[in-house]
């Protein structure tokens, strides 16, 4: 088995999401100059990846084990609401549960007192969910002005491939967002973390609003 | 087997608990933390009835022989304060028992038969102008007390309980393996431990082990030189001192043979990676893994390493004994002393998400 980086915890605000394509999109979120009128969101967060969704029971349990949880003061969980929001509202309060954690009732709630506990699922990022996962925000937020006109054309052409080879996308928001970004010769083959360092997203977008306003409670 | 143990006032512990030991318990944390002294808590509990269980523990850290109380035993209580009372609480198959030291200023040991009275009043003299230490060992319904008194000839051990030789508890055999690679002490073990070995015609076993390190070791013999009784081993058809076979093929048959000539014993080992390439990590963890399991040994030992923490994970697993395994993160927070326990799973899990474990 390979060495790999070990995290530390070294913040007292710790932010768990789903893979390292969310981790890598907060960090740069953290430190956008959107979020710059306030220090701590680059200071004082710290963004861990807790693998799949499958696996947050066990990273809990681990977190738990883990130097530096006791000097933790909030814990926010971000994951993708995929194909069904409720399941997943429902997944994330039972590992949180089973882990011995304080439960928030919904998402966009903060609960307990030593250290304080939340969680949020993408797209929304509220406390109204809806299906879809982070692909799905990354899409709402692109940069560019003509991006809504060029989504239009990678549709058109998704479903005629679709229809000319009997091809499915069963996970048409990840086909959408790496056409759209191979088809910007700055964004080519980029993952979503080395886009939002190259600029595709904006920061300021509305969209990102909800997110903004939990994160500024985390303190 | 050990399950739990908790120390009071022992070394760096004002108090530390340790929960669901298994027959292979793996301890890692920071510089500091109290990895080496949990080894020797449990040494020093299960030797307890030898009159040098100090300076053995002592001799662990390469700390020389001495003679006198601040040297022998102060330096295993808590901040050196021998007025609060050091114990060891110790849950063995389930029977909790529990060994106290105390210091006792009032106590004059009476005249012993077997002691010379010459010696016998030194000792005597000894009591009263320093102070002894009292000692109570607990398992059930079983009690042993006496004291440790500083003599003119080092330790003496008076023992105030009366019990008949057959009554007497007989505790586990438990053999400490320090991170110093293989000394001359260890060496008369192995050669000892091989030749019972050898006559219950298990040499063969100890060799196929021995060649996953050392693939050209064909056969083991001992050898007498110069009075000395030597384990030599045949490499590339030359019979070769085992000692030049370098310190992890040493240190692997020391671990090895501690276990399968002493069934049912306890292993502790410091910093088990010491002598070892990373690679053989894996290996050396499913062969201790096995020999564990056949023995019925149970192996305590302490690393700084992340690859061998990994090779542990690895090694179980390949051996099929990865319930028999857990994995111990001892840490000091605001000065306080706890251990954190993961599960085979929960480890390898913990190490699949890059979370830091040591």
């Amino acid at each position: 088995m390979p060495r790999k980086t070990n995290d530390r915890l070294m913040k007292e605000h710790l932010i768990i999401c789903e893979g390292r394509d969310g981790q890598e999109f907060l960090i740069r979120y953290l430190n956008s100059q959107a979020l710059s009128y306030d220090p701590r969101f680059s200071d004082d967060i710290q963004v861990n990846d807790f693998g799949g969704n499958s696996e947050l029971y066990k990273y809990l349990e681990i977190l738990k084990n883990t130097s530096g949880y006791e000097r933790l003061r909030s814990l926010m969980i971000i994951r993708d609401a995929e194909n069904d929001a409720e399941t997943a509202v429902r997944e994330t309060q039972s590992a949180l549960r089973k882990a011995d954690l304080a439960v928030p009732l919904e998402p966009h709630l903060w609960t307990g007192d030593v250290l304080k506990i939340g969680f949020v699922l993408f797209p929304t990022c509220g406390d109204i969910v809806e299906d879809g996962t982070l692909e799905d925000l990354c899409l709402a937020i692109l940069a560019e002005p003509q991006a809504g006109e060029i989504l239009k054309e990678i549709d058109s052409f998704l479903m005629m491939l679709g229809e000319a080879h009997q091809r499915d996308f069963p996970r048409i928001f990840k086909n959408r967002l790496h056409t759209y970004f191979s088809v910007h010769n700055d964004h080519v083959s980029f993952k979503i973390g080395e886009a939002a360092a190259a600029g595709a997203f904006d920061w300021r977008s509305e969209r990102l609003d909800l997110l903004n306003q939990f994160m500024e409670k985390m303190f | 087997m050990i399950n739990n143990v908790v120390f009071e006032n022992f070394r760096g512990f004002e108090k530390m608990e340790l929960s669901k030991l298994r027959p292979i318990t793996l301890i890692s944390g920071r510089n500091n933390v109290g990895k080496s002294s949990i080894l020797e808590g449990i040494f020093l509990f299960f030797d307890h009835v030898s009159p040098e269980s100090f300076a053995k523990i002592n001799q662990f850290r390469g700390i020389a022989l001495a003679s006198d109380s601040v040297n022998l035993w102060e330096s295993a209580f808590y901040q050196m304060d021998t007025t609060k009372t050091m114990r060891i609480y110790l849950e063995d198959d389930g029977i909790p028992s529990m060994l106290e030291y105390e210091r006792d200023e009032s106590f004059v040991p009476a005249n012993d038969i077997n002691v010379p009275q010459e010696m016998m009043n030194q000792i005597i003299s000894s009591a009263k102008s320093l102070y002894t230490l009292k000692f109570c060992y607990e398992k059930k319904d079983y009690l042993e007390n006496g004291h440790f008194i500083v003599g003119p000839m080092g330790m003496f051990r008076s023992v105030s309980t009366t019990l008949e030789h057959d009554q007497i508890d007989r505790m586990t055999f438990t053999q400490y393996i320090n991170a110093a690679i293989i000394n001359s002490g260890s060496l008369h073990s192995i050669v000892e431990w091989f030749g019972k070995l050898e006559l219950e015609g298990k040499k063969q076993q100890i060799i196929n082990i021995l060649q996953f390190m050392e693939p050209m070791i064909t056969d083991l013999s001992t050898i007498v030189v110069n009075g000395q009784v030597q384990l030599y081993a045949k490499m590339g058809g030359q019979l070769l001192p085992l000692r030049l076979a370098g310190d992890g093929v040493n240190k692997l048959l020391f671990i090895l043979l501690s276990m399968i000539a002493n069934p049912h014993s306890i292993i502790l080992i410091d910093e088990i990676e010491t002598g070892f390439h990373y690679s053989m990590f894996p290996k050396l963890w499913e062969t201790i893994a096995q020999a564990t399991y056949e023995s019925g040994c149970q192996v305590i030992a302490t690393t700084h390493s992340y690859e061998c923490i990994v090779g542990a994970i690895d090694g179980v697993e390949s051996a099929q004994r990865k319930s028999d395994f857990c994995y111990l993160r001892v840490d000091k927070i605001d000065d306080k002393n706890r251990a954190y326990w993961y599960s085979d799973d929960l480890l390898q899990t913990a190490i699949a998400t890059d979370m830091e474990v040591r």
